[in-house]
């Protein structure tokens, strides 16, 4: 892993300084509904599964 | 070749790693360190308790270390190990998807920040890469409310999984 990059030069790749140009350094991306729905939670976190255990929802797009 | 673009996307991640930093610190009010899933998380995570899969996450970096666009992410606060995510972008970049989430259950400095915090991780990554949606592969059921109170929408891919995904 590279732990110390130069980026303020003009050698940085060329998708680095495009994805770099697309973003605003330190601004949030939550809108306050998605804060209001994420911040607090503390229960499980998990994305995946490896344990067969199927997320309890249907599908809400398939034939809308 | 391969080596070229994996040497690139390090770099693009070095700069997700950065500006997660600054975005977590100016919005939340919390110093983290965003990085790569490196050995001495893989460590901390043998101690954690209550886990709600028992997930080899050696085995599930050592599979997407060869896609050299992956998302990789852990985040710690002082040294301790919050949580890890690992996913990739779809083929054309329509969408990036986290495949593997898991936040340490017990507590820890940011316990109920933490599911805030990847999502913004996820938001900068895919806009870094130009991806129109993020996705979540089989997300947790508990959190199937939060997401749906966020306006993810629910559907199952090609080999049956659920997920849900969002504009990004």
């Amino acid at each position: 892993m590279p732990a110390t990059i130069d980026r303020s030069t003009a050698r940085l790749p060329e998708l680095v300084r495009v994805a770099m140009a697309r973003v605003q350094r330190g601004a949030s991306y939550l809108s306050d509904a998605e804060r209001r729905s994420f911040d607090g939670y503390d229960g499980p976190i998990a994305v995946g599964d490896p344990a067969g255990q199927r997320p309890a929802i249907r599908p809400t797009r398939r034939g809308a | 070749m391969f080596q070229q673009k994996q040497h690139d996307y390090d770099i693009l991640r070095g700069v997700f790693y950065d500006y997660l930093t600054d975005t977590v610190s100016q919005n939340y009010g919390v110093a983290i360190e965003a990085s790569a899933i490196a050995k001495h998380s893989l460590e901390q995570i043998g101690a954690w308790q209550h886990r709600h899969y028992p997930w080899d996450w050696s085995a599930i970096t050592r599979k997407f270390r060869n896609i050299p666009s992956r998302l990789e992410l852990a985040i710690s606060v002082e040294g301790e190990l919050c949580g890890l995510m690992v996913g990739k972008p779809s083929r054309g970049r329509r969408h990036l998807s986290t495949y593997y989430l898991e936040g340490k259950q017990s507590e820890h400095p940011l316990k109920r920040k933490a599911l805030s915090v990847f999502m913004e991780g996820m938001y900068l990554y895919g806009d870094l890469l130009g991806c129109e949606y993020l996705r979540l592969v089989e997300p947790v059921t508990p959190l199937i409310p939060r997401y749906q109170a966020a306006q993810f929408a629910f559907d199952k891919d090609n080999t049956g999984r659920i997920y849900c995904e969002k504009p990004l």
